[in-house]
């Protein structure tokens, strides 16, 4: 009987399947659709024009990977990948430490926490155009913020923006101060969804302070952490607005991103087939950083 | 003795914690002031320097001026349809995605919920046990009757008549914690180790199946467990 029921049963269940995978797809169709439009033809139909030189204007020809082969041997291009680089560590610790640190010290609910909260927050809606404008006004030598108190010291004004050594960390400074906002936040929403009887726990072991911290809080946010660092990485990769804002990549190319490079390229030389390959490389880049962050993180919980 | 030693560090760690924070604050909030300051200055007073910034007068005339410039709204208006075209698309599109998810969602969600509060039921309430417990009786009895002498007997008498399956010793620890006893407390009036009741407070929170402490008192109060009039189980407070 029970045998026969549920032999019964079985292709009933698995039409009901089928007619929930069918109304599923419906649901998911017009996401898949725009998301094939826009994301997954642009990324094919990119790939297939860095095989060519092309300008836009009628002139294709397929060069196989010449301008690959081009980009390798290109200084300027592999410059904007060293500055990229550069950069990126300059950045993604920082943001990854310091969102950590204002997370821990502001995960309570005393009213002095929700207004500094406010404020580091502050920063994050603001456009990129709107940063770099309040950010030039503070480190041009010519009367900015800083070029006034060190004159008021007695000290000369520094060109942070064209200064060679100085451009670089200027503009992380710049996207530090505009982007701690979100890995903040996101540690917060961590830090709260670390369950109260670990610490319960800790406490009546008489675990103190830093041993809590280390044994207890950096553990139970680790995954919040992987994901931090790895849209940091794949953000701060991306830099554009404020090198083509604050520095046009100057001087002599010491703040050349790989970003700003293509956009040279592609939009002021119009040389499209070869910009689209320097953003096929940007991407591998970006896909194997944050792969390997990925990757990295899982082997270490193994 | 302990507390004032253990306060001193932490006071000082406050201390550095609140010079931080305030030199962090500045730091992020003084570019933004800068620009406040700037935006309320004339500007052939600015082309000329930014010396007189930290000094009045101060002016409006250049939000005036942004204010009078018609064309500002226009653009104000260009970025409210894009940002609301782009949330509605993006919800639009998203939330058809996730409704795809729903039917699993609660089908795992309401399989669990039977799970979960039938076999806490059936273990906390004790009136009726789960035919397992019944068969697991049997085969006990019998192996006994072969002479088998390590057969686990489950739970004494005692505990068998308290609620939720408690030892007596869990029992007289939750009436000490529904009292807002801490654990160096809770030691020192049963005359064990802070550790061993720690023991029996980590096993009476599983057997009730709560978190924390709080929980505990609170599902002990709710279940008639403890109730506001009891007397205290032991010495009174000291």
């Amino acid at each position: 009987m029970s045998a026969h029921s549920a032999a019964a049963a079985a292709p009933r269940a698995w039409s009901a399947a089928a007619s929930e995978a069918r109304s599923g797809l419906f649901f998911v169709a017009p996401y898949l659709l725009v998301f094939a439009i826009l994301l997954i033809y642009p990324l094919f139909s990119g790939m297939w024009l860095s095989l060519h030189k092309d300008d836009l204007f009628g002139g294709s020809e397929f060069i196989g990977l010449e301008n690959y082969w081009r980009l390798m041997r290109d200084a300027v291009f592999l410059r904007s990948v060293r500055n990229t680089c550069y950069f990126v560590l300059l950045t993604v610790p920082a943001l990854a430490l310091i969102g950590l640190g204002f997370a821990l010290a502001l995960n309570n609910q005393t009213r002095r926490s929700a207004v500094l909260r406010g404020l580091f927050f502050s920063s994050s809606v603001l456009s990129v155009t709107i940063v770099t404008l309040i950010w030039r006004m503070v480190l041009i030598p010519d009367g900015g913020l800083i070029a006034a108190f060190r004159t008021k010291i007695g000290l000369p004004p520094v060109p942070f923006l064209s200064d060679a050594h100085l451009a670089l960390p200027a503009l992380a400074i710049v996207t530090i101060w505009w982007c701690i906002g979100l890995p903040m936040m996101l540690f917060l929403a961590a830090l709260q969804q670390v369950p109260k009887d670990l610490y319960e726990a800790a406490a009546l072991d008489n675990a103190g302070r830093w041993r809590t911290l280390i044994r207890i809080t950096l553990p139970s946010i680790r995954r919040t952490a992987v994901v931090v660092i790895v849209i940091e990485t794949i953000l701060q990769f991306q830099l554009f607005g404020q090198a083509q804002i604050m520095t046009l990549g100057g001087p002599n190319n010491a703040s050349l991103p790989i970003v700003l490079f293509i956009y040279q390229i592609g939009f002021q030389r119009w040389d499209i087939g070869y910009a689209a390959a320097a953003s096929e490389v940007l991407f591998c880049i970006i896909l194997l950083a944050a792969m390997a962050q990925f990757f990295v993180a899982r082997g270490r919980r193994r | 003795m302990m507390v004032p030693s253990n306060r001193m560090p932490g006071s000082k760690r406050n201390w550095a914690l609140g010079v931080i924070l305030t030199i962090s604050s500045l730091a992020m909030a003084a570019p933004l002031l800068w620009t406040l300051l700037l935006s309320l200055k004339p500007n052939d007073e600015l082309l000329r320097g930014t010396q007189t910034v930290f000094s009045p007068p101060y002016t409006l005339r250049n939000y005036a001026d942004i204010l009078g410039h018609s064309a500002v709204f226009g653009w104000l208006l260009n970025s409210a349809i894009v940002s609301l075209a782009v949330t509605f698309g993006v919800l639009v599109l998203s939330s058809l995605a996730l409704w795809i998810r729903a039917p699993a969602l609660s089908r795992v969600q309401s399989d669990l919920y039977h799970r979960v509060v039938w076999s806490r039921h059936s273990r906390t309430i004790g009136d009726h046990r789960p035919a397992s417990d019944v068969h697991a009786a049997i085969v006990r009895r019998r192996l006994r009757e072969r002479g088998v002498r390590s057969v686990p007997r489950g739970p004494n008498e005692a505990t068998r008549a308290n609620p939720a399956g408690l030892t007596s010793k869990e029992l007289e620890v939750l009436q000490l914690l529904a009292q807002g006893c801490s654990s160096a407390q809770l030691a020192r009036r049963l005359h064990r180790s802070p550790k061993t009741v720690d023991h029996h407070v980590c096993s009476l929170l599983e057997k009730l199946g709560v978190h924390s402490r709080t929980e505990a008192v609170a599902a002990a109060y709710a279940r008639g467990i403890v109730s506001v009039h009891q007397p205290t189980p032991t010495q009174p407070a000291d």
